[in-house]
């Protein structure tokens, strides 16, 4: 009931908004059926290169069909992916690998391959580029979708917008998240703790694995890979070049055992979603229902198992040299980890793996209790976010040419983040009945990721003058210093507004943040830290100490296989 | 040798008799998480004021228990009737000894004046301490605000 109030409040809203924006309105079909404009923030620097300049639709509004054939990083992820996918496959017909590299490798070749999409055209890399730890890998989608990226479905509804079915949230990084246990209720902390995504619908219940669960949302996801059917993705696995590999790992007949029916390649060929005709599941025999469903979490175990390599996650940013004793931080840094764990309070929630001795004022020089810290709780937090109302998701209130409606609440949608989660998500059955009680504490709180690899950034030159990289669920920051700035000033700036109505005389992210998406649970630790514009920068440095990389991967002296690769760039970025 | 053990015997009888009931009774009652000694040793004050909302702000010392915690402010406009109560989460950063709340107070009117005392809970919602005194505050008029905790340039 609560909800459906501040949804009607909130269309109605957005209602005034539109009718406040109608002379704005332009001349084309898809400007008088989008008539609001999208507020965005391109930060200083930022320019639109020229490939993505007829991209760009009145209003600020993205084409994403024209952003996927022209985006210079696009095509650079893309790249990326397939420099990858080439590489583990050699590795896998090599015969050489271990056990451990064995697992690793197919989930190497697993999460770039572009053909486990509906489509055969957007792997699960797509949306998690290497080169940003694991997170959007575009600067434009960055500034114009909040780092949302477009999934494998085209929409081919004339003056549709948007143009291709896009998810609602910024990917999450998949640096470290296999880390995170399976998601758990602990009643002495009145916390959760645990899982993967944002609103930690990867529980790990089911396999007692969070990131093995995570990997299998993605393929079935409408917004995403969009597959009809979990035996289609592992379909396409038995067609795929390193089928041997998957059987090698997991065992003969994991794939080839499996009698698919003779219409599969017509019925995974129709999206998810689809309604006319009728998506249908595979119809498979009960024992080859059970054995696909065994190699569709065999799948995901092996993405798991590359998570969790040291190609993902190595633990060699300059801070855990900075741990061992091999690196000295710079002033500005140790400041900044110094406010860190002060003044600032990141530690709160980021935790670093100190000891916590300390007196206000006092030099640490205890031993870190965690030599590995990964700088979470595994906790959720809501922080007070505005809406980012340039996800085109709230423009996805319309059906497709399926006839498949992604957001039918459009404006009028609330991320509610665990909170939908706990809730089952508008009419499915909620996942823990025990649970249901805890909704209320866990409206609008989203997961507290790691900050390792949060300032990685592909390496210059950049098409976009500057990279611009998202952060947070709904991609409103564009930058390390808007993050800390918001956290330093969210309460002091804040305003009744939407996003794109900051007051006269006011500056959005600046001197001005609009209301919270969610005003319940939102974190008070943060919003008025009382740091210096000096103080934010030294805290942008230090989390710039988190980047993997800084120490070789492979010790010196030590001859260890060559698994561990790196993408291939284009001769742009060499 | 025997005045050696009579020494040590009234010692620890005296040392005994000196300790705080507390000890023995945290000892006996191991649940007992709201025994230790915790002050607020800044505020409560008002942060910042709009013509609709507030945030409250205090600092206390030697804090224990769970990471997330809450402050919750009881106010209202009667100093001897605080019937309504505001509560937000906020969690303890390990590494400091001490540990601020603040608490954000939502639909209030402009112009108006409001009294309050604070609490703090742990996740469990068990009080860590002692309450404060009543404080007042008035909100400024419609389109204003007031801040209190400047932001250092």
């Amino acid at each position: 009931m609560r909800r459906d109030t501040r949804t009607l409040l909130r269309a109605a809203f957005a209602t005034v908004l539109g009718i406040l924006s109608v002379p704005l309105a332009g001349f084309t079909e898809a400007r008088a059926q989008n008539p609001t404009p999208v507020p965005i923030f391109p930060p200083p620097g930022f320019v639109v290169p020229p490939a993505d300049q007829p991209c760009i639709l009145f209003g600020n509004k993205l084409d994403l069909q024209c952003w996927i054939k022209n985006d210079p990083d696009a095509a650079r992820v893309v790249a990326e992916e397939a420099a990858l996918e080439a590489a583990a496959l050699a590795a896998a017909k090599s015969g050489t690998l271990d056990p451990f590299h064995q697992v690793e490798t197919l989930g190497e070749l697993e999460i770039f391959d572009p053909n486990l999409s509906v489509n055969n055209n957007i792997a699960c890399s797509y949306c998690h580029d290497p080169m940003t730890g694991y997170r959007n890998g575009s600067s434009v989608l960055s500034v114009y979708t909040g780092g949302s990226n477009p999934g494998s479905v085209p929409i081919t509804v004339p003056g549709a917008y948007p143009d291709n079915r896009i998810a609602k949230r910024n990917p999450n990084s998949y640096n470290y998240s296999p880390y995170f246990p399976p998601l758990q209720y602990n009643s002495t902390q009145g916390d959760f703790y645990g899982g993967n995504f944002w609103d930690a619908r990867a529980s790990g219940y089911r396999l007692q694995n969070s990131a093995a669960e995570q990997a299998q949302d993605p393929p079935l996801d409408t917004q995403e890979m969009a597959n009809p059917d979990s035996a289609c993705v592992v379909w396409k696995l038995s067609l795929s070049d390193y089928a041997f590999f998957f059987e090698q790992v997991w065992g003969t007949g994991s794939l080839s055992g499996i009698t698919f029916p003779a219409n599969t390649a017509t019925l995974c060929a129709i999206p998810k979603g689809a309604v006319t005709p009728p998506a249908q599941l595979l119809a498979l025999s009960p024992s080859d229902r059970t054995r696909a469903n065994q190699a569709f979490d065999e799948f995901g175990q092996s993405i798991a198992a590359y998570e969790k390599s040291s190609a993902v996650g190595s633990f060699t940013s300059k801070f855990d040299a900075y741990l061992a004793g091999s690196a000295k931080l710079t002033a500005a840094e140790l400041a900044g980890y110094n406010l860190f764990r002060g003044k600032a309070t990141c530690n709160s929630c980021h935790l670093d793996g100190r000891s916590n001795t300390q007196a206000s004022g006092e030099v640490d020089n205890g031993m870190a209790t965690d030599v590995a810290p990964l700088f979470t709780d595994f906790t959720y937090n809501n922080l007070g976010l505005p809406m980012n109302l340039a996800l085109p998701w709230y423009s996805e209130n319309k059906p497709d040419q399926f006839g498949f409606t992604a957001n039918p609440l459009g404006i009028g949608f609330i991320d509610e983040g665990v909170g939908l989660f706990l809730d089952g998500y508008y009419g499915s059955p909620p996942p823990n009945f025990s649970w249901i009680a805890l909704n209320p504490f866990f409206v609008g709180k989203f997961q507290t990721s790691t900050l390792r690899n949060a300032a990685q950034v592909p390496p210059p030159p950049y098409p976009t003058g500057v990279f611009v990289k998202a952060y947070m669920h709904n991609g409103y920051l564009l930058s390390l210093k808007e993050v800390v700035h918001f956290y330093n000033t969210r309460d002091k700036y804040a305003f009744p507004v939407l996003s794109g109505h900051c007051p006269k005389g006011t500056v959005e992210k600046v001197t001005c943040w609009p209301m919270p998406e969610e005003q319940d649970n939102k974190n008070l630790t943060i919003g008025n830290l009382g740091l210096t514009n000096a103080e934010e920068n030294q805290l942008v440095a230090f989390l710039g100490t988190l980047t993997d990389g800084f120490v070789p991967i492979t010790p010196p002296g030590l001859s260890l296989p060559s698994v561990v690769r790196k993408a291939a760039l284009p001769p742009s970025h060499q | 040798m025997k005045k050696l053990v009579f020494v040590t015997v009234v010692f620890a009888a005296a040392c005994g008799l000196s300790m705080p009931n507390r000890v023995v009774a945290d000892y006996q009652n191991p649940g007992n998480v709201t025994a230790h000694r915790v002050q607020i040793t800044e505020g409560p004050q008002l942060e910042m004021t709009t013509d609709s909302w507030a945030i409250i702000r205090w600092t206390t010392n030697n804090v224990r228990g769970t990471s997330l915690r809450y402050g919750m402010v009881h106010y209202g406009t009667d100093p001897h009737a605080l019937s309504q109560t505001a509560k937000s989460p906020n969690r303890w950063n390990g590494a400091l000894p001490a540990m601020i709340y603040r608490v954000q107070i939502n639909h209030l009117n402009p112009g108006t004046t409001y009294f309050y005392r604070v609490e703090s809970v742990d996740a469990k919602d068990i009080s860590e301490g002692p309450e404060s005194a009543v404080s007042q505050f008035t909100t400024p008029a419609a389109g204003e605000r007031i801040v209190n905790f400047t932001q250092p340039e």
